[in-house]
């Protein structure tokens, strides 16, 4: 059984009094449409000052928000020209959902009170926003190294076990997706390198050209990269989501500093563990290197390992391997500080992830070149 | 807006002092000039609508966040504003449960117990387990040990979360809505054992909440805060203000709404769906 829909209809007309008579009748649905605010100030300017607008629903069949909506803004609407509204004619439920619509007085002061300032303010003010993230960065990372020193003092609350599963998760099950970059990385620098050497006939330099590679920069700066993806990320969604469930609150509640017990043993675990990825990286590079020789440009193995050990020095090692050291320590602070940092809903703690791979990824490469300058400057 | 004050002046020197606290969030304020106190044995209610800014207070109450000003004092010392080693000696009295439980989630239950006394007692590794083991038996959790947060229920949850809380026999305990989100059963167990704590370790309790059963069920003091004035409006023992308080937003709240013309709306609510297609 369908029943039969009869378009909304809104009329009105003044009385003797001077008052306004507001007939509505038919079925006001959603569907139909909201009645503009031309008819609804029309409607509150027809009424003579002193007197009210009286609402009649006698031929109302039905409504939904609709009519509400309408009422409650023509109220509104009323209320700030001093018109007075009769809704004795309404049916009772619909007075009783505009009362509720109307209830809880508007709190639009309770937002911020500042509007959208100047384009140059507002410039200034991102300005000394990143400033005061910078500070509050430095802060962390100073916040870190006493951390540090409570654990050397022996007063630490980090916990080994701790330590030992963050050291397992960004240690040895990270070792097989560096490993496959880094082959990759090696490959191609052989590659693009081999074209290029072939003209001189000095193809055999290729293992130079990889090992130095590899060795000084590609190998910690491409395991950086990826445990800034894997790792990084993954202590800022987690160190976040802790704040977003009051465990960060409940540990300096206890009187444990969060330093000690969530990011001493994260940051210990990554600047420990990417030397040794590097050391897989290194490798994994050089045989990625060495099987592109071998096969495109046909020098054999032997030849290839005696080049390479000729060429990377125990000094390009080490400046490698201090390198990945510090890009661990990078990583760490930076994925935890945006943890810590994160605002404490869902968005923020992705929000936070994302913030912590772009920035590591920026603060390491960024290191990288310093370090590079520097060694070059000292003649490393 | 003028305060509805119930409290009888009491001589003794109070548990927790509240000075001319004012919270802000940003540029937003919250809550300014809140002035209250709560005695030794109280269990003091911090009462309001959503949004009143009462989980914000419990956070300078714990000395979590620093308020924008004013003083908070145990037992005359003051937390903010005096050296960390004050606060920490202050901070060790205090036990605190979270709205979610705030359980370490990468911890059994028992690991969670243990971390405040490995923090503070000498106590060895064994001794430390049985005294969380203890604890978890106290709130009704014996045979859990070895869970994670994540495998229990929420009021599970909530009362590893005190387990926690009173690990090192605390003075005075404070709870962020231990009720919401349980069934009104759960939630009156939860509340006789908050008295039997309160009445077992004589610790005072400060609990946040607007459930009116446990209000009215176990406090003995309160405060409620207005978020349309963003202070204090109304002190003393819920019961009386339920009787004597003039004040309508407090009138209101503590009676569900019922004496006011606010209930009209709310049996409209229930009677929209029906509306909204019926004859008119």
């Amino acid at each position: 059984m369908t029943e039969q829909i009869a378009p909304k209809q809104l009329s009105w007309d003044r009385t003797v009094s001077g008052d306004v008579a507001v007939h509505l009748s038919g079925h006001w649905l959603v569907e139909q449409g909201l009645v503009d605010d031309a008819t609804v100030a029309e409607i509150v300017d027809a009424v003579t000052p002193g007197r009210a607008i009286v609402l009649d629903a006698a031929g109302l069949l039905g409504w939904d928000s609709s009519l509400i909506e309408f009422l409650t803004r023509g109220v509104k609407v009323a209320r700030a020209r001093n018109v007075a509204i009769d809704r004795s004619g309404t049916p009772s439920d619909l007075a009783r959902l505009i009362t509720l619509a109307l209830a809880v007085p508007d709190q639009s002061d309770r937002r911020r009170l500042v509007g959208t300032p100047p384009p140059l303010a507002r410039l200034g003010g991102r300005l000394l926003k990143n400033v005061d993230i910078g500070l509050a960065m430095l802060g962390f990372f100073g916040d870190s190294v006493l951390a540090l020193g409570r654990l050397l003092g022996g007063s630490s609350a980090m916990r080994g076990t701790d330590f030992l599963e963050a050291l397992t998760e960004c240690g040895p099950r990270a070792v097989p997706i560096v490993c496959l970059i880094s082959v990759l990385v090696g490959l191609i620098m052989a590659f693009i390198g081999a074209v290029q050497l072939m003209k001189f006939g000095a193809q055999v330099y290729v293992a130079n050209l990889v090992g130095i590679a590899m060795v000084r920069e590609m190998g910690a700066l491409m395991a950086a990269i990826i445990m800034a993806g894997r790792t990084g990320a993954a202590y800022a969604a987690n160190l976040g989501t802790m704040q977003l469930n009051d465990e960060v609150a409940a540990l300096r509640t206890t009187g444990v500093d969060p330093m000690d017990f969530l990011v001493l043993p994260r940051l210990l675990a990554l600047a420990l563990a990417l030397p040794l990825l590097t050391i897989f990286a290194n490798l994994a590079g050089m045989l990625g290197g060495a099987a592109l020789a071998s096969i495109d440009l046909g020098i054999d193995w032997p030849l290839y390992v005696n080049q390479t050990k000729h060429a990377v020095t125990v000094t390009d090692l080490c400046l490698g391997l201090v390198k990945a050291c510090l890009f661990g320590s990078i990583v760490a602070i930076t994925g935890c500080w945006c943890g810590m940092a994160a605002e404490r809903h869902a968005a923020g703690v992705g929000r936070a992830a994302t913030s912590a791979v772009v920035l590591s990824i920026v603060l390491v490469i960024a290191a990288d070149a310093v370090i590079t300058v520097m060694s070059s400057v000292v003649g490393i | 807006m003028a305060l509805c004050d119930v409290t009888e002046p009491s001589s003794l020197p109070p548990h927790l002092e509240v000075r001319n606290l004012t919270s802000m969030h940003g540029d937003v304020l919250i809550q300014h000039d809140l002035n209250f106190t709560v005695q030794h044995g109280d269990i003091f209610i911090v009462m309001g609508p959503s949004g009143s800014g009462k989980s914000t207070l419990l956070r300078h109450l714990v000395g979590l966040d620093r308020p924008a000003s004013g003083t908070v004092r145990y037992e005359g010392t003051c937390i903010w504003g005096c050296g960390e080693v004050e606060r920490e000696q202050i901070m060790r009295r205090i036990g605190v449960t979270y709205q979610s439980g705030g359980l370490w989630s990468s911890m059994t239950l028992v690991e969670n117990v243990s971390v405040p006394l490995q923090r503070y007692t000498r106590l060895n590794s064994h001794e430390v387990r049985e005294l969380a083991s203890l604890k978890l038996a106290m709130v009704g959790l014996a045979g859990f040990e070895d869970h994670y947060p994540s495998e229990l229920s929420g009021g599970m949850q909530k009362r590893a979360g005190l387990a926690r809380a009173i690990a090192l026999d605390p003075d005075l305990l404070f709870f962020d809505e231990p009720s919401a989100g349980l069934d009104p059963v759960t939630s009156r167990r939860l509340d006789d054992l908050i008295l039997a704590l309160r009445d077992n370790l004589g610790a005072t309790v400060v609990i946040v909440t607007h459930e009116l059963a446990s209000i009215f069920a176990i406090g003995n003091n309160s405060v409620f805060l207005d978020p349309e004035s963003r202070t204090q409006i109304a002190l003393g023992d819920p019961k009386i203000l339920l009787r004597e308080c003039p004040i309508p937003t407090v009138h209101a709240f503590l009676t569900r709404g019922s004496d006011s013309n606010l209930l009209a709306p709310t049996r409209a609510v229930a009677a929209a769906p029906r509306a909204a297609f019926g004859q008119a």
